[in-house]
């Protein structure tokens, strides 16, 4: 198993002992912002805040470079194809009959940085939060919805079953890709056709056991009468620290000042 | 000729918090027509040998050599195809529609007829006991050992020199266990494949193994005839083993018949030597 993307790396830091819910908060009014923000300066403003909470998360930066390096294709993908059709006023080079515009490469910049930071943001998230913890605070969060009727609680709950059998279902991937290798497969040559198909010994076998550990966990839960959100107790019950305020009023400032000086 | 691991060092997950050195400068040999038997306890590090075996993981340092040859980065289609590897609960890897494409699967990439690939798939059924009504049905409405025969035929049909088998009998009933051993057993003295085999079992091991391999925590301990290693009782308890329940009796019985020779563990032997001491005749 490699560190994914959402795995959980356990530490001390401020970041790891934060309140889930003020880093959740901390991390949508930061997506927000980011959505905010169209200047250079901008960007590089939210990429210091980024920096400063790796920074108080004691993580090697290396997790955080990992975690958006699944995107570059996404990225790349998007950068070309904005070039291409973005359209724009001052004409900087032109091949055959592609145009390139300054403010094409300038719109493409820009978004390949958006996401970059969102991702590494995102996943600075999931790294210094348990799963456990994370959905602790979702369902918190959302607890006031449930005036309106709204499952906050069995939202939580199947987030945090999702969470925490995504390293599990990688694992048994890696297992099953073993498995068939063993007998013979070979995953990385042919075709993409050659490819997808190839994927049809691993997929098979995944889901079947996908529905088996849903049945024994619906089991297992049963057992354990388990019976919905209502009138459940916490064994860890969150609590608001020093920390926790002066955290999220830090990073309110910050995002407030980014998005005012760069509109 | 034999599969050898010399030096060998793994680590998971290097450089994370999560590191793990699962094995720690391990040299084993299974020599060619044994049936050897690895025995651990879990998490020692049995399952990641065996994954070096046939090219699944690459040793940081060691090196793995297969009959004089040694594997790299080049050779590992050969490899796999020269030592097969069943994995624990090999029924999950199942995914076609019938037995018949699954155990065939493995063939789909060699150069052969439709009919010699029936024949062999036939062939590879019958050595684990299943004729050929059960090419056209599907292999998930078997019973668990049936499955687990189907995907060990689905490793057979490639014609390894060498099989490795991790925990084969995990979670099956006895008469299950025994199946599976008894065609395990029939691969070696009948086809000559070399076997190595992972198994909790130490009255398994002593009934079938003829070399066994002890491991803990990511090394070696002693690599020796099954009678040499089950004369350690303290050294096996002291791993978190055993000795098969007969030698256990017959430490015992040795105590009110000092006599008796030492070093019994299969319950055949020690019917055999009981026998002689009470008279030998039999009728
Ligand atoms: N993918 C992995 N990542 C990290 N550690 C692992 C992984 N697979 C196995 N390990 C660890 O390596 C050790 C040896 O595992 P394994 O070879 O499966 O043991 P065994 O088969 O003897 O029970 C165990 O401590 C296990 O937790
Ligand atoms: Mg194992």
């Amino acid at each position: 198993m490699k560190p994914a993307i959402g795995q959980y790396i356990p530490g001390n830091s401020f970041l790891h002992r934060t309140d889930p819910r003020i880093k959740i908060l901390m991390t949508v009014i930061y997506m927000v912002a980011i959505m905010f923000i169209d200047s250079f300066i901008g960007y590089a403003a939210s990429g210091a805040v980024l920096v400063a909470a790796v920074i108080a998360s004691r993580l090697s930066p290396i997790y955080v470079l990992k975690s958006v390096k699944p995107l570059i294709f996404l990225i790349l993908l998007t950068i070309v194809l904005n070039i291409f059709f973005y359209g724009g006023e001052t004409l900087w080079a032109q091949f055959w009959i592609i145009k390139i515009y300054k403010e094409a490469i300038l719109f493409s910049v820009k978004m390949a940085l958006r996401i970059l930071i969102l991702v590494a943001g995102a996943s600075l998230l999931t790294f210094t939060t348990s799963s456990i913890a994370l959905t602790d605070g979702l369902e918190r969060l959302m607890s006031p919805l449930e005036f309106i009727h709204f499952p906050a609680h069995d939202i939580a709950m199947m987030m945090s079953i999702a969470l925490r059998f995504i390293p599990i279902f990688s694992d048994e991937a890696t297992r099953i890709m073993d498995a068939q290798k063993s007998r013979g497969a070979e995953f990385d040559t042919g075709g993409l056709i050659k490819k997808v198909k190839g994927l049809v010994p691993i997929i098979i076998p995944l889901i079947v056991s996908a529905f088996r550990r849903a049945e024994d966990l619906a089991s297992a839960m049963e057992a354990r009468c388990y019976r919905g959100g209502k009138g459940r107790t916490r064994f860890k019950v969150l609590k608001f620290t020093w920390r926790d305020p002066l955290a999220f009023a830090i990073i309110t400032a910050l995002l407030v000042c980014i998005i005012v000086f760069s509109l | 000729m034999s599969l050898k691991a010399l030096n060998i060092s793994y680590t998971y997950q290097k450089k994370t918090p999560f590191e793990h050195k699962a094995l720690n400068n391990v040299s084993v040999e299974i020599p060619k027509g044994s049936f050897t038997g690895i025995i651990g306890r879990t998490g020692c590090g049995k399952s990641t040998l065996l994954k070096h075996f046939n090219g699944l993981l690459t040793a940081d340092e060691g090196k793995i050599i297969v009959d004089d040859v040694e594997a790299d980065s080049k050779n590992v289609r050969e490899i796999r195809k020269k030592v097969g590897l069943v994995f624990q609960y090999p029924e999950y890897q199942l995914f076609e529609d019938t037995v018949y494409r699954d155990v065939a699967y493995g063939l789909n990439r060699e150069k052969i007829s439709d009919e010699e690939k029936k024949e062999r798939v036939i062939e590879a059924l019958k050595t684990v006991g299943l004729d050929e009504s059960y090419l056209e049905r599907s292999p998930y409405e078997l019973s668990g050992g049936r499955k687990r025969r189907v995907a060990l035929a689905g490793v057979i049909v490639m014609k390894p020199q060498y099989l490795i088998l991790d925990e084969p009998a995990a979670g099956l009933d006895p008469v299950g266990r025994r199946k599976i051993f008894s065609y395990i057993k029939k691969l070696q003295t009948e086809q000559g494949i070399t076997i190595a085999l992972v198994s909790h079992s130490m009255e398994d091991m002593a009934d079938y193994a003829d070399n066994l391999i002890v491991m803990d925590e990511g090394v070696v301990v002693t690599e020796d005839t099954p009678e040499n290693v089950f004369r350690k009782t303290e050294m096996l308890e002291k791993l978190g083993l055993a000795v098969p329940q007969i030698s256990k009796v017959w430490e015992i019985l040795r105590k009110e018949f000092p006599e008796l020779p030492d070093s019994i563990y299969t319950v055949q032997g020690a019917a055999e030597e009981i026998k002689k001491h009470m008279g030998g005749e039999s009728k």
